[in-house]
């Protein structure tokens, strides 16, 4: 095989899974679960581009009270496309098809996934999923929200809503089949000595995380093909004159939708747990409880989805348990939270852009849970329910949780998945300003729910304008911090400065394998004594 | 009501009822119309009852599911006997079937297809369940009784239905008591020397509860059957009967059986779960040994 002689990089390996193999179809049908995960990234950066596009548009029409660029018709398009595309085709697949994919493998001392094939067949249903929802936006989308609740997705829809429906109903088997593999992988595929205590923290989360693709995903392939049914053939289901319960949509879609909430967080806590364990160089606090809290997150999360129903025609005996359940969430995600902290008490944090990212996380996860709590409690949501406190709350964990630790994860690995580094001064200033601009976005919605503005608006009181501003121009700030690594790092692909095999001097299989990896991974099935061995020499190489 | 949610059907007899949908039209084109006859009610589609005609304002069925009849009705058995309902109560379900003998519209059609769907039930007449067929009509004898009664366990077929099947007659006070304990609501057109009236057939429990409603004038088996199960309480019936009422239940609004979606949903849910367990446990079993260093 030729290379082109590459002068000024004596660390980079002369041949490895980026250059082993050329042309398009070296990547179109590759079963390397590392170029999966590239083909993830590049197909997930164009929804999250498309959604985040969406919600800045939305924000624009904000400024003004009575709406500054659209009517409410397109307006409700926009939340609703906005929603499905980051919650379907962004959040969901993000860590797990793009970290989990190039790391499971490698952190556990294996070659590749159990299934091979079976993972390029994901993402090939991915692609299918997201084009055929992408093909019901085009045709002029759907206004339901992302919740789809019907009579509004079925009696009264005025959009686009089966194709919509078809391309999540399709994007759930991907989901599937990676959570299969995943799980499999983890089980089957781990190296002599890899016992379940001594896997990364990572792991164990995304073990928990498939786990709940594997329950929650058919729910809301069946609940979709239920509405298609009763759309199509007129079978009462949902639909009260048919004999139906439009109720009924409601318990299926949460029972699906709650777990997938934790689909989104568990992955970035999974992550946030190795940043902070490679930032703190120092084995994270209380190894068994975050990997014990993320199965209990996983388990819990399919017992709380009446927390979204408290108004909507619920026993108040369910509320009740519902409520305390929901509460009950609060301490598997706290143990989280306090063990991260106690990782970092008296340790030689350093403040590395990875390392800020987790940072971060920690606090806006912090503040996203604890406004839950608000929501969580039965008189209190009966204030805040459907306004943008909850619009608040929830951004603060999926966007302030699950992207932050997405970021910081790309950060962190990004050195490994291409053999480059990025410029660090960068990468701490994009993420301060996505760290100033989160908060400026969000904050102000907090006080607005408060204050009684309702979600899904087009317009609002003149009395809200000072607010509504604030937040737009967070969301600018926000859009800008999102984009700036998206140019370092295409610069850092092509003329970043090499980094070697383990530029933080952190722990962990993949960091004991040259940059970028051999296409198997491993030249010797490796031999693990011990997890996140900090402690035993001078870590930081530099 | 969450849990009632269903399908219009259970899928077999679905598929039974596609075939049969043509005949059923005709017929009801021909009959004052099924809608009448089937006299759902409460039904949005139905016009409220100061808009219909006065003839079929005191027409229908009410419901009084899970009431008591009294079993002390007196009536007269096809050879003229006087009996009591009592006397056909005993252990097993009991169909009843009102009509008058010498209808020339519904009443036929409806006992037509209450035998055809007795054969079509493995169930058997006598042994698993007995059939009362009461004239609403007071000047009927049992002499009419008895010829129907010929006609129909003829056409039945199998050996017992003439003790099993019994066709009644009675005076009004008799008709009227019965008529009003199970909700029959019908009135005698003076123009046309008619009866007016909704068809339906009730089952009831062998105490003498009412405990379904069937209507119209055709009563696929499989509803049939279930109907009978539910109201024997567990006394006749197989397993499998068991499993279909476990995912099917009765729908007061239509009369039908169909399928529980939540029930079918749980099911699926568990099946779901169970597979995945099975999975884990089996590789948590298997883990392979070069691991355990």
């Amino acid at each position: 095989m030729s290379t082109v002689a590459v002068e000024v990089a004596p660390t980079l390996p002369e041949v490895h899974y980026l250059n082993a193999d050329y042309g398009w179809r070296s990547w179109l049908f590759t079963t390397d679960h590392k170029r999966i995960a590239w083909l993830y990234l590049f197909a997930i950066t164009g929804f999250f581009a498309v959604g985040g596009l969406m919600a800045t548009l939305m924000r624009l029409n904000l400024i003004e009270p009575q709406g500054l660029l659209m009517e409410p018709a397109s307006y409700n398009k926009l939340f609703t496309a906005h929603g499905l595309i980051m919650i379907f085709f962004f959040l969901a697949p993000s860590i797990p098809t793009v970290l989990g994919n190039f790391l499971i493998p490698i952190m556990i001392g294996a070659r590749d996934v159990a299934f091979p094939k079976l993972n390029l067949l994901s993402w090939y249903i991915f692609m299918l999923a997201g084009s055929t929802f992408m093909f019901s936006v085009i045709r002029g989308g759907v206004d339901t929200g992302w919740t789809l609740y019907t009579p509004l997705s079925t009696t009264y829809a005025n959009g686009h809503v089966l194709s919509a429906a078809v391309g999540i109903f399709i994007s759930g088997f991907s989901s599937i089949l990676t959570g299969l593999n995943f799980m499999v992988t983890i089980h089957k595929m781990r190296a002599p000595g890899m016992t379940w205590f001594r896997l990364p923290l990572f792991i164990w989360s995304l073990y928990a995380t498939s786990v709940i693709f594997i329950l929650a995903m058919p729910v809301i392939a069946i609940t979709l093909a239920l509405i298609a049914l009763e759309r199509v053939f007129h079978v009462g289901i949902f639909d009260p004159a048919l004999g139906g319960d439009p109720i009924l949509f409601q318990h299926l879609f949460w029972f699906f939708g709650h777990p997938e909430v934790y689909i989104l967080i568990l992955p970035s806590m999974g992550v946030v747990s190795e940043l902070v364990a490679a930032g703190c160089r120092k084995r994270v606090f209380g190894y068994s409880f975050v990997a014990f809290s993320s199965v209990a997150i996983a388990a819990i999360s399919f017992m709380v989805w009446g927390h979204h129903m408290f108004l909507t025609g619920q026993s108040v005996y369910a509320g009740f348990v519902f409520s305390a359940l929901s509460f009950a969430v609060a301490i598997p995600s706290a143990i989280k939270v306090f063990n991260w902290t106690a990782t970092m008490h008296k340790a030689s944090v350093s403040y590395d852009a990875p390392m800020l990212y987790a940072i971060g996380f920690i606090g806006l996860f912090t503040i996203g849970g604890l406004t839950g709590l608000f929501l969580a409690s039965l008189g209190e949501d009966v204030h805040l329910h459907d306004t943008y406190f909850v619009v608040a709350h929830f951004h603060y964990v999926m966007v302030g949780g699950a992207i932050m630790g997405y970021l910081g994860g790309l950060h962190l690995w990004w050195p490994k998945m291409t053999g480059k580094l990025y410029p660090e001064a960068w990468a701490r200033f994009a993420c301060l300003l996505v760290f100033a601009g989160f908060n400026l976005t969000f904050g102000p919605q907090f006080i607005l729910g408060y204050l009684g503005m309702p979600r899904r608006y087009a317009v609002y009181p003149p009395e809200f304008q000072v607010l509504n501003v604030m937040s737009s121009a967070g969301a600018s700030i926000l859009a800008i911090g999102y984009f700036i690594p998206l140019v370092y790092f295409t610069w850092s692909a092509f003329k970043g400065p090499i980094a070697g095999p383990n530029p933080w001097g952190a722990k962990g299989l993949e960091w004991t394998i040259p940059s970028p990896p051999p296409t198997n991974n491993f030249e010797e099935t490796p031999i693990v004594e011990e997890a996140y061995a900090y402690g035993h020499e001078e870590a930081h190489v530099g | 009501m969450l849990m009632t949610t269903k399908f219009e059907k259970c899928a077999w007899d679905w598929q039974r009822r596609k075939g049969r949908r043509p005949v059923r039209t005709v017929l009801a084109a021909l009959a004052m119309t099924a809608a009448l006859a089937g006299g759902v009610p409460g039904r949005a589609q139905a016009p409220p009852a100061s808009q219909l005609p006065p003839a079929f304002r005191d027409v229908g069925i009410d419901q009084k599911l899970n009431q008591q009849i009294p079993l002390d009705i007196p009536f007269r058995d096809e050879n003229g006997n006087i009996v009591a309902l009592r006397d056909f109560f005993d252990k097993r379900p009991v169909i009843l079937a009102l009509v008058y003998y010498e209808c020339p519209m519904l009443c036929t059609t409806s006992l037509n297809g209450l035998e055809q769907s007795m054969k079509e039930m493995k169930l058997d007449l006598g042994k698993d369940y007995d059939v009362v067929t009461v004239s609403f009509d007071p000047t009927e004898t049992p002499a009419l009784a008895r010829a129907k009664k010929a006609v129909y366990t003829g056409l039945y077929g199998r050996p017992g239905a003439a003790d099993a099947w019994h066709f009644l007659t009675g005076d009004q006070d008799s008709i009227d008591r019965l008529t009003k304990a199970v909700g029959f609501r019908y009135h005698y057109d003076s123009n046309i020397k008619q009866f007016i009236h909704a068809t339906g057939i009730m089952v009831l429990t062998p105490e003498g509860k009412v405990a379904r409603y069937f209507y119209g004038i055709q009563y696929p088996a499989g509803n049939l059957r279930l109907g009978l199960v539910e109201a024997s309480e567990g006394k006749i019936g197989t397993p499998v009967d068991a499993i279909l009422l476990y995912c099917c239940e009765y729908d007061p609004q239509t009369g039908k059986y169909s399928l529980i979606i939540a029930r079918a949903l749980q099911i699926g849910a568990a099946v779901t779960a169970l597979c995945l367990g099975g999975l884990m446990l089996v590789m948590f079993k298997s883990t392979p040994g070069r691991v355990r260093t």
